[in-house]
């Protein structure tokens, strides 16, 4: 695949999918291991964030991987997309569509993914453009809640404990999902864009602002106890607002949220391809509707709130393994390799 | 020729050659070494002219000159029956000399040509109101008045070897970009066709892709309009069949945009544009977010509203579906009417359609009256868009929005939007992205689609689908 990305497309392909499906879930795990000091536990896994970034901007171009690895990437991606499909879908299930076949849904929900996949590569790169209106009227619609923040729920701090640190450090890894495209996509940017210092940095910002803003504003309006029994507390916070010209305003931020996770799936299938025509470029149409038969089957064995929960706790042992470990040992073997 | 024995039967022969049409003239001219044939259709030829150009020419060969044939109207070249033949069809007197085997062309056309008048579907309120008529030669002249400089090229070409279609492509030479004007001379010479009827048969075999509901060539018949968009490098196809000029390569963004827009004031001007793309979204989602929120979603909207569509609908014997698309249909069916009918006609059967019988389905039961407002406001935002090409267009792509709302409700249309959006993405109008500037996404340029610029600026149109692929940078060059 040949094509060159603008810093702009690079850092907001790099934010969808990041950001994708787990915006809405994040906050109340992460709040609810971390305790009161989530916000500060936020601040540092933002420090280690990035860190992170920072290495891969150092070291992308020793990123070179063979067939294996790239064979353990799409199976990587394969799963956190299926993960998504398989959450999506159980959402939709519970509110929307309890009564219609799930493979129709997945089949709607992947269709999307597939004639992007078959299109263009600037078509996926690109799509993310869509949810950029989308994400601003999502922030402005979260700022009517601002009479319902409780400003002292923050303090005090310094209550939790070590393990508590530990596992909040841990949950935080979901914003960092997907950071390792950065390695796969920093060599397409153009050369004559400057990424190192200054830009990666409002990268960086923005990624944290959008984050910390989700975590600041469930923390405000929820007490810790309360918490627990929501798992999407920024949709109950848009389900109370109360607006004039429309009742449940939190029915379109879910299906703004279901068109992010579909792009964000979309963005994961063009990158298993991406990888996968690194060495082998034949056939490219039928391994393309292949990996979407995929997507459409196998989240299909995986539709119930239990198998939701476990994959959405292993994910972030897997992104652990493939964000930072992998990439860590691909880098300083190429080093080696150098010498 | 060898078969022919004398100046009859050499008059015989070219009659026949046009299967003795009754308005070709065919006669023998006495001339200084022999004779000469003229030939011409004499309803597309000034007949009074013939006889004083011809004697001018006849003085001049007369008096010895060597160069005796070449005229600013004539010119003498060897002699072919194809040359005859293409040159009496297009409108030339052609005068044949047996005895020297040449032939001579003389330009005196006269066609029936309407005067200049503002297009009836491109109506402005400040700025120029002339408009194309269905001659070329008419139409490069007051693209000319417009554009006084060296630069304007203008290219012909014959299409269609049963019509012998004059098709002709204009651009300026130090703004456009030459691989695309090359792209557009081989496309026009492959067109491959024997009959060569409307503009928009040419437009069928110029288009990246013809199965796309949305038009990749901007269709207008404003003289100001093709000046602005030749002044931006775009190029103009013209014919002598139709007022309508094509423009490309355009982006989809094009179409939104009126010469009203910087003829006014600057906010003003920029308003209307954002209220033109406001009334494209309208126009293709809100009868798709009326039938998601009445069969899916009522829940959406507060109390008193909900209300009151619940009790609207509820004695409608159809799915919103139905509803909404004999509505759809009939408004269709009273639009189509009020074009065919003669223009007295016309606004009564607007009347009786829209408020009559409207009023009476509604009576009957068979609609809403909320699907009445729905569908109304829907036609007149539909209407905003300054382009007839767009306007059909996003009549057409609601369908099936509204479809995926039956089916799904929003996340039919959630579906049905990403798809159209990426069927956006993939378009392209002379191989140059269709939805630039968001594919390739480039920031810097959306303040050009939502706000009326002051001082105008060149700004070179995106020409690949990936970031940092244009070539072009002013001057023509590639």
């Amino acid at each position: 695949m040949n094509f060159r990305l603008s810093r702009i497309q690079f850092f907001l392909l790099l934010f969808i999918m990041q950001s994708g499906s787990s915006f809405f879930s994040f906050p109340s795990p992460f709040i609810t291991a971390a305790g009161r000091d989530a916000w500060l536990v936020f601040l540092v896994a933002g420090v280690l964030h990035y860190l992170l970034l920072l290495f891969f901007e150092r070291y992308y171009q020793r990123f070179t991987i063979g067939p294996i690895v790239g064979w353990l990437y799409k199976g990587y991606w394969l799963f956190v997309a299926v993960s998504y499909l398989a959450y999506i879908d159980y959402t939709l299930a519970v509110w929307g569509f309890p009564k219609t076949p799930q493979f129709i849904v997945l089949a709607a929900l992947v269709s999307v993914s597939l004639y992007a996949n078959l299109s263009r590569a600037e078509t996926v790169i690109n799509l993310s453009v869509i949810l950029i209106p989308l994400i601003f009227i999502f922030v402005i619609f979260l700022q009517f809640a601002w009479d319902d923040l409780t400003w002292t729920n923050i303090f005090p701090i310094g209550e939790s404990t070590e393990k508590e640190w530990l596992k909040g450090l841990l949950k935080a890894q979901v914003a960092f999902i997907g950071i390792e495209l950065y390695l796969f996509f920093r060599k397409h940017v153009d050369v004559k864009e400057k990424i190192k210092g200054f830009p990666l940095f409002v990268y960086q910002m923005l990624w944290f602002s959008f984050f910390f803003f989700s975590v600041m504003i469930t923390m405000l309006y929820f007490t810790l106890t309360g918490l627990q029994s929501i798992p999407e507390p920024l949709l109950y916070i848009l389900k109370s607002q109360e607006l004039t010209f429309i009742e449940r305003i939190d029915l379109f931020f879910l299906y703004i949220w279901m068109i992010w996770s579909i792009i964000t799936v979309t963005i994961l299938s063009f990158s298993a391809l991406y990888v996968h025509r690194l060495h082998a470029n034949e056939h490219q149409k039928r391994d393309t509707i292949i990996w979407h038969v995929l997507l459409v089957l196998l989240p299909l064995f995986l539709l119930s709130k239990r198998y939701v929960e476990i994959l959405n706790d292993a994910v972030i042992y897997v992104h652990l393994l493939f964000s930072i470990l992998i990439p860590f040992i691909v880098i300083i073997g190429s080093r080696r390799k150098k010498k | 020729m060898d078969e022919v024995k004398s100046n009859a039967s050499l008059i015989l022969y070219i009659k026949k050659l046009f299967h003795d049409s009754t308005d070709l003239s065919v006669r023998e001219v006495t001339w200084k070494d022999g004779v000469g044939i003229v030939c011409f259709f004499n309803t597309m030829t000034e007949s009074g002219e013939v006889n004083k150009q011809i004697d001018i020419i006849r003085k001049r060969a007369m008096d010895g000159l060597t160069d005796w044939g070449g005229t600013a109207a004539s010119s003498v070249e060897a002699f072919s029956v194809q040359k005859l033949v293409d040159s009496v069809s297009n409108g030339f007197v052609a005068v044949y000399f047996p005895a020297s085997n040449l032939i001579m062309t003389i330009t005196i056309p006269s066609y029936e040509v309407r005067s200049t008048s503002e297009p009836t579907n491109e109506f402005v309120i400040r700025g120029s109101h002339e408009g194309f008529v269905e001659s070329t030669d008419k139409n490069i002249s007051l693209l000319r008045k417009h554009l006084m400089i060296p630069d304007l090229v203008i290219k012909d070409l014959r299409l269609g070897k049963e019509t012998n279609t004059k098709v002709t492509y204009v651009y300026i030479e130090s703004i456009a970009d030459k691989e695309v004007v090359e792209d557009v001379k081989n496309r026009l010479e492959n067109i491959d066709t024997p009959k060569v009827y409307s503009i928009g048969q040419i437009e069928d075999y110029l288009e990246d892709s013809v199965w796309s509901p949305f038009p990749q060539f901007l269709n207008t018949e404003r003289p100001d309009r093709v000046v602005a968009n030749l002044l931006e490098g775009r190029i103009a196809i013209f014919t002598d069949q139709s007022p309508a000029v094509l423009v490309a390569p355009v982006t989809f963004f094009t179409f939104f945009e009126s010469p009203d827009d910087f003829n006014g004031r600057v906010y003003v001007g920029s308003f209307f544009r954002v209220l033109r793309l406001f009334c494209f979204m309208l126009a293709i989602f809100l009868p798709a977010f009326y039938i998601a929120v009445v069969g899916f979603h009522s829940e959406i909207l507060p109390f008193e509203l909900s209300k009151k569509v619940k009790i609207a609908v509820q004695d409608i014997p159809y799915r919103p579906i139905v509803e909404a698309l004999i509505v759809e249909i009939f408004i269709e069916v009273i639009r189509e009417a009020t074009i065919r009918l003669p223009a007295p006609v016309g606004p009564t059967i607007g009347i009786v359609g829209g408020l009559v019988i409207g009023d009476a389905i509604v009576t009957a039961g068979l609609v809403s009256n909320l699907m009445v407002i729905v569908v109304a406001m829907t036609a007149i935002a539909s209407y905003v868009v300054p382009n007839l090409e767009m306007n059909t267009t996003i009549r057409i792509i609601r369908y099936p929005l509204m479809l995926a709302a039956t089916l799904f409700g929003f996340f039919g249309i959630a579906i049905a939007t990403l798809i159209l959006f990426i069927h956006m993405m993939n378009q392209s109008s002379l191989k140059q992205p269709y939805l630039s500037p968001v594919i390739p996404f480039d920031p810097t340029r959306f303040k050009n689609i939502f706000f009326r610029i002051p001082f105008y600026k060149n700004s070179n149109q995106q020409q690949t689908f990936t970031h940092g692929g244009n070539k072009r940078k002013g001057g023509g060059k590639t």
